[in-house]
């Protein structure tokens, strides 16, 4: 090899070293301007053609009872969703869906077809997003996505592209029941289509039940399946707070069982029932009719009473006599009276303020006003009292203000300041006119004088439990009303109102000491006069009176019975009755009465030493 | 040729062959590990996937059988279940029922003791 053949070979190798050199750099550059610089741009395109946002829905928290029964749950649906990008004869497929999906074509095919300005520009671009339909079953889901390929294939007619098939998926999703139907429907409530509470717990406790919805980045391979591995940013579901009620379903079961039979009997326009323990203030049953499903919420007839209002909350009622009890305790608790004080009672006519007693009496203890229900003799003790400790102990027994009790549509009734009452108003109100309550809180009110003087908040919930942790809602104590003397002295008087001489036999319960006070109110007509054909007739009351297990008012609204026999101790005392009487039985409570046996005779309150006795 | 100019053609680079075997096996085995670990992920991916679909699957059998359970259970059904004769109920009248007091307190001991008709504190 001469030296000149050398050079040469070394020359073209270095031209060759070069050239390969320059090409190499140059793909290098356009490598690091297509991965680096473009880089933004292409994983853009590249997510903008497989990779979509995939929301993973929140379960809403569910609500028990104190039990742990469930009150509303969750059905697992799934909800039909398209993507319109992938959708090239969105006619077609609505007339393929429409039958299994149960929808019209129409609808369909609009919803196929929708279309969205462009992010980029003012090109309208398919909606990626289409909601079909939600609320499907598993069952039908599974059905419908197992008969989409065959039905695009069918031979005899014009194939889909595959891509219209991948278009359609199946998200999860749930949808609210009420397992328990109508049962304790006014204090659960209901929630809309979207799942927003609306009414009840379902709505007062709707920021705690709700959750939050998480989401995911999707990116999706050529047969539509999930490339888990390229999964974006995730932000997880949190599910909502499950919600346990002081409600006890037996205890709901059997109040329901009893309005039912009311309704029959007497076909009032509504009726009521709140139960409650007066130590705690939670309510342990609340029902009205008439009530509602709110697995199929109805349409309001403006017509009839709107099923789906809480009654015992919000509407108000002339208390009646049992407002009595409010005047009494306060006398009472403020010593201007004693039980035996002699009260006149003008033989049943006071002229000065043209007010009516339905028997006359010449004068009657504080007592026997209770025990006879005497209107002149409770307005004689509210004079006593004066207007402005007569209003105030009115209000410290929760009357003229919310109970912020945690339900929605609570009012606060009717309780007018003194400065607007009229000459005559100190006479009205003491037996339970001219003032409006709920029937929670003339429930409360009792409760009070069945704790011995304490009024409590009345309390619904009683426990919220999220992933963390639980949270007891425990009992509140508002303020003392009257002394537990006073209490001890009206509780003696409404034991003797449900005995042989008082109004409410009929509240009686075989083997216990009951302790009550009925009331029946006239309603006043559109020109606002008295009609003597429409009453609110109730009966509130507690037992064992010794040491009250519950405390509960029945209400009953225009009841269509005879006029003789419209007050609140004929026809809402007995109703109490019958609940207290199971009610008793379920809560197991001890009989401390004679019970009498079905021949006359009279069993013993028993003991296990008493039956080894006999 | 000098004898010193003809050992340094002939001579292999024993050792640069070594190193360069050396790091082209490390190479190789580097990207077939990568490989290997990608092709691992992907099926661990699926796999994770799959094991997804089956958990949510099984999580919407339970509460739909948990929301079936309670549809069942529920006051109303059983009343159905009950008017139907589906079971009987028999009504036990509250003079018939025989409460037993309260147990007297236990020792807290292990001794024994005697056996007491005695009933507690009411």
């Amino acid at each position: 090899m001469t030296a000149s053949m050398s050079n040469s070979m070394s020359r073209r190798g270095l031209v060759a070293g070069i050239a390969l050199a320059a090409c190499f750099t140059g793909y290098s550059v356009r490598l690091v301007y297509l991965q680096v610089t473009m880089h933004e741009t292409y994983v853009g395109m590249a997510a903008k053609q497989n990779a979509h946002t995939e929301p993973i829905y929140a379960r809403r928290g569910e609500i028990f009872d104190i039990k742990g029964v469930p009150l509303a749950q969750n059905d697992p649906v799934r909800t039909v969703v398209a993507d319109g990008s992938l959708i090239k004869d969105p006619d077609r497929l609505a007339q393929i869906l429409a039958a299994p999906l149960e929808m019209p074509v129409d609808v369909l095919r609009a919803k196929l077809s929708r279309k969205v300005k462009a992010k980029t520009s003012n090109e309208l671009v398919p909606l990626r997003y289409i909601v079909l339909k939600k609320g499907v079953s598993e069952i039908k889901a599974n059905e419908v996505s197992a008969l989409l390929p065959d039905l695009v294939a069918t031979p005899n007619k014009k194939e889909l592209p595959i891509s219209a098939v991948q278009a359609i998926r199946f998200e999860r999703d749930f949808v609210r029941v009420y397992p328990n139907a109508s049962l304790a429907c006014h204090v659960i409530g209901f929630v809309n289509d979207s799942g927003v509470g609306m009414d009840g717990i379902e709505s007062s406790m709707n920021d705690k039940m709700q959750g939050r919805d998480g989401y995911r980045f999707v990116e999706r391979n050529g047969t539509g399946g999930e490339l888990v591995l390229y999964r974006g940013e995730d932000r997880p579901r949190k599910d909502g707070s499950s919600v346990t009620l002081t409600i006890d379903l037996n205890l709901q079961q059997i109040v329901e069982n009893e309005l039912d039979v009311a309704m029959k009997t007497y076909r009032p326009k509504n009726a009521t029932v709140v139960m409650m323990n007066p130590f705690t203030g939670e309510i342990m049953a609340l029902a009205n009719r008439p009530d509602f499903n709110p697995n199929a919420v109805p349409i309001i007839d403006k017509k009839k009473v709107n099923p789906m209002r809480n009654i015992a909350i919000t509407d108000q009622v002339e208390p009646g006599s049992t407002f009595k009890v409010v005047t009494v305790a306060a006398a009472l608790s403020e010593k201007l009276v004693n039980l035996e004080t002699d009260i006149q009672c003008e033989n049943g006519y006071w002229q000065w303020c043209k007010l009516h007693d339905h028997s006359p009496y010449a004068s009657l203890s504080v007592r026997k006003v209770l025990i006879k229900s005497s209107n002149i003799g409770a307005a004689k003790i509210g004079m006593q009292l004066g207007d402005q400790r007569f209003y105030e102990y009115a209000r410290k027994f929760g009357f003229g203000d919310t109970l912020k009790v945690n339900l929605p549509g609570e009012i606060r009734g009717a309780l007018p300041a003194p400065e607007s009452w009229d000459h005559i108003t100190l006479t009205r109100m003491p037996m339970g006119q001219s003032v409006a309550a709920t029937p929670l809180q003339i429930t409360t009110a009792m409760c009070a004088i069945a704790n011995g003087g304490m009024l409590m908040i009345p309390q619904i919930v009683h426990q919220v439990t999220d992933e963390e942790r639980t949270t007891e809602y425990k009992p509140q104590e508002r303020w003392r009303v009257v002394s537990k003397r006073a209490t001890e002295q009206v509780r003696e008087a409404l034991v003797e109102v449900v005995g042989l001489k008082g109004t409410a036999l009929l509240a009686a319960v075989p083997g216990f000491k009951v302790a009550g006070k009925t009331g029946t109110a006239q309603k006043p007509d559109e020109h606002g006069h008295m009609n003597h054909e429409k009453y609110v007739v109730s009966f509130v009351g507690f037992m064992p009176a010794e040491n009250p297990a519950f405390v509960m008012l029945v209400i009953v609204d225009e009841a269509k019975v005879d006029h003789e026999n419209n007050y609140g101790g004929k026809v809402a005392a007995p109703i109490f009755s019958r609940i207290a009487a199971k009610a008793a039985r379920y809560l197991d409570l001890q009989p401390t009465e004679p019970i009498p046996l079905p021949g006359g005779k009279q069993a013993r309150s028993e003991s296990s030493a008493d039956v080894r006795d006999q | 040729m000098s004898a010193n100019r003809r050992r340094h053609i002939n001579a292999l680079p024993g050792i640069k062959l070594l190193m360069g075997f050396t790091v082209g096996t490390i190479a190789l085995l580097t990207g077939l590990g990568y490989v290997y670990c990608q092709n691992q992920l992907h099926r661990m991916s699926d796999e994770k996937g799959k094991l997804e679909r089956e958990y949510q699957r099984l999580q919407t059998l339970t509460e739909a059988v948990e929301v079936t359970v309670a549809k069942l259970s529920s006051p109303q059904e059983l009343k159905k279940k009950f008017d139907n004769g589906f079971f009987k109920l028999n009504e036990i009248t509250t003079d018939r029922i025989v409460r037993i007091g309260p147990a007297t307190p236990g020792f807290e001991g292990k001794e024994l003791r005697a056996i007491s008709n005695e009933r507690g504190n009411p």
